[in-house]
């Protein structure tokens, strides 16, 4: 909401330069910066780049661990037994 | 009418920004240099020191926040901040509960009417004001960037990120719309 009011005199009432100096610090500017800057920070999954990062990382070790975990079977659904190059069982070792 | 308001540049500004852009810090001399024409700029449409104050302080920060986005478009960086500047006004005029008074010079309104062919009795200046504060705040600010801030339509084209030509139909078209209610009032 405004409304305008005409100024008759020949004088432009404007702020003092030490009225201005009294309200400009940069320091003052810069912890208020700083406040906003640590209070407003992105969580991590709100990033895009670090939502895609995690996403395929979390892939990642859901593949890993779903090919760790598979057994391999033979036709009639029977485990297969692992061996090493000297024919000898490596289960149970 | 042809101001300096955003020709006014800082030396070395580019550089300023670039480094400013690495570290906030380093935002100092465009704050230093900068602070006071905003904080005139402000003071202007709001009368009040402390608010003037607040607003200059949230331009600012908008600034630095999202100096990262800035892109030198071949207008001064003093252009951003008076159009950050600019929204942030109108944000306090559509926010606060009190009516705020924007002061302007007699010599200012002058020039208006004359541009709008209005004559210069009192009554009728009285009137012209009565229905700009009637105007649609984007449409009243492209009046007083170019009557009461004393901006040329270049100037007034970098604060609304349009070119020249553009700001100068704009102002135009405003003058038409206030031409139009001060019509609708006389009848």
């Amino acid at each position: 909401m405004k409304q305008y009011k005409i100024n008759r005199s020949k004088v432009e009432n404007l702020p003092s330069d030490e009225m201005i100096a009294k309200h400009k610090s940069f320091n003052g500017f810069q912890a208020r910066y700083k406040d906003v800057v640590k209070r407003n920070k992105i969580p991590l999954y709100k990033n895009k780049k670090m939502f895609l990062f995690l996403l395929l990382v979390g892939l990642i070790a859901y593949l890993v661990a779903t090919e760790w975990g598979e057994e391999e079977v033979d036709a009639d659904g029977n485990p297969i037994e692992q061996t090493d190059e000297t024919g000898h069982s490596t289960q149970g070792k | 009418m042809e101001g300096s308001k955003s020709s006014n540049r800082l030396p070395n500004e580019k550089v300023l920004i670039a480094a400013a852009k690495v570290n906030p810090a380093r935002f100092a001399p465009l704050y230093e240099f900068y602070y006071k024409p905003i904080f005139i700029f402000i003071f202007k449409k709001v009368r009040d020191e402390f608010t003037a104050e607040d607003i200059a302080s949230k331009v600012f920060l908008k600034a630095l926040l999202n100096i990262k986005k800035y892109q030198d478009r071949g207008w001064p960086f003093s252009s951003w901040l008076y159009r950050i500047a600019s929204n942030e006004v109108n944000m306090h005029y559509r926010n606060s509960k009190k009516m705020t008074t924007v002061e302007i010079m007699e010599t200012d309104v002058i020039t208006l009417m004359d541009e709008i062919k209005e004559g210069n009795e009192v009554n009728r200046q009285e009137l012209v004001i009565k229905c700009l504060a009637e105007l649609p705040l984007p449409v009243s600010q492209l009046i007083e960037l170019r009557f009461f801030d004393r901006m040329s339509f270049r100037e007034i084209g970098e604060v609304l990120g349009v070119t020249e030509g553009n700001a100068k139909i704009r102002v135009y078209r405003a003058l038409d719309k206030l031409k139009k209610v001060v019509g609708g009032h006389a009848t």
